[in-house]
């Protein structure tokens, strides 16, 4: 199975209409995002990350993951959120897209959950920014509005490339 | 010796009057305007109470508020128009010389891949106004920053206490995100910055206490409002209608002659909504 596939179809239900996918959930801002279990290869407490000099600014620097160097991308700037103090609770996410393999440090993980297709809407699109294109779907989870995220458009071609440089 | 509220209703005479005129080369004088929002701001519930509301807010318009915690809730009735003869309605209005700013915003539809799931519909819906010019209506009368607007009950989805909004990333500052509400994605837009962008200072923004949302028709999007006036039937007579030839603000259906206020259409603000853009459509 491509891994395509494998991203979009994790699990599949009874009737195989209505696929079931986990997300991997973490907090930014007191708001919960997911993103697809099939891109994420680990979760890793905060450690120290080494600035990039003349790296772009949406890059915080550069980690070693058992002698890989890791770019880790900082996904409040991204988002266009405030920056924050790293806390025990800040995590660096380690994810596989398809062009490589990066970290995104968020305020916390929380857990993995279960949705099906159908749960999923698409947020209203009245974006006027290129941010506007991570946002995959929207899902009511427990009362709270679950944002799903497309890791794969976090960053522009240019910038993959650009980041690829940098490990 | 002009009144305070003189001056308010003179300021927002003139505002509406802007609004419904499509002149080019006249100017509008927006000073009486910018001394009522600056009056406004800081005393919305001062004006408020002087107004004197003719039902009572609680028995009238409480019921229209969901009670989150009850899942029994249905939606309030609200088919309360009463028919009346048709009359022909003498809508010449008093033109003054009045501009209507010219907004430069350049908000564009981005395009997202998502699921296929519940797309916004690409055709306008079918106008409801030419109801509303024929016979009686009730509307539902509120405030967003010091600005009254009214809108038919019956285009209402319903009134909602305002709770959690999550933002969205890079949606325009008009869109302030999405409350859940019993299963329902509720799309929250700031009223005062979709209406009046221009107005919108940091200070005013800073002063707007929203409470309620108010939704519209069937569709997701709701309006923020920071306090319900009143709900009263309407005559036709009593309302300055836009002019057919008024496409700049589709979403204005008029002005309410007595109360000075602006009449939303519903379902060409949906419209407007569902495709991303704002308050002015440039020609």
């Amino acid at each position: 199975m491509s891994k395509d596939n494998r991203a979009i179809k994790n699990e599949t239900d009874v009737d195989g209409n209505d696929e079931v996918l986990q997300w991997v959930t973490f907090q930014l801002e007191q708001e919960t995002y997911g993103i697809n279990v099939m891109q994420v290869q680990e979760v890793l407490r905060y450690s120290e990350i080494a600035p990039v000099p003349g790296a772009p600014s949406y890059v915080l620097g550069i980690i070693n993951l058992r002698g890989n160097v890791v770019t880790v991308i900082d996904t409040r700037l991204r988002f266009g959120l405030q920056t924050t103090e790293v806390t025990d609770n800040s995590r660096i996410v380690i994810i596989e897209s398809e062009q490589q393999v990066i970290g995104i440090l968020v305020d916390s993980v929380a857990e993995v959950v279960y949705l099906k297709t159908s749960e999923i809407d698409s947020a209203p699109n009245v974006g006027t920014d290129e941010s506007a294109r991570f946002i995959q779907g929207v899902s009511n989870r427990d009362d709270e509005l679950l944002i799903l995220v497309d890791l794969d458009k976090m960053l522009t071609d240019e910038e993959w490339d650009e980041i690829s440089r940098l490990s | 010796m002009t009144t305070k509220r003189d001056n308010s209703e003179a300021a927002m005479a003139e505002y509406l009057n802007a609004l419904l005129l499509e002149e080019e080369t006249v100017e509008f004088d927006n000073e009486p305007v910018k001394r009522l929002l600056e009056q406004a701001a800081p005393k919305i519930q001062a004006v408020a109470e002087e107004e004197t509301v003719s039902l009572n807010r609680e028995q009238d318009l409480l019921p229209l508020v969901s009670a989150k915690a009850d899942d029994s809730y249905q939606e309030p009735e609200v088919e309360t128009v009463t028919e009346v003869e048709t009359e022909t309605v003498d809508l010449t209005t008093t033109e003054t010389d009045i501009d209507t700013e010219v907004h430069t915003d350049t908000e564009t539809e981005v395009e997202t891949e998502v699921f296929e799931v519940s797309e916004p519909p690409a055709e306008p819906l079918p106008d409801a106004m030419s109801e509303y010019m024929e016979q009686d209506f009730q509307a539902l009368f509120f405030k967003v920053a010091g600005l009254t607007l009214a809108v038919p009950l019956k285009s209402l989805g319903g009134i909602h206490q305002l709770g959690k909004i999550s933002p969205l990333m890079g949606k325009p500052k008009w869109f302030r995100g999405i409350m859940t509400e019993r299963d329902n994605k509720l799309q929250v837009v700031d009223t005062a910055r979709w209406v009046m962008p221009e107005k919108c200072t940091p200070e005013l923004e800073e002063s707007l206490d929203y409470q309620y949302l108010i939704t519209l028709n069937d569709s997701p999007w709701g309006l923020l409002c920071e306090e319900l006036v009143t709900s009263e039937p309407l005559q036709p007579q009593s309302i300055q209608w836009r002019k057919e030839s008024n496409n700049k603000r589709p979403w204005l259906a008029g002005v309410v002659r007595d109360r000075m206020c602006a009449l939303l259409d519903v379902n060409a603000l949906i419209t407007l909504l569902d495709k991303g853009l704002g308050h002015i459509q440039q020609d």
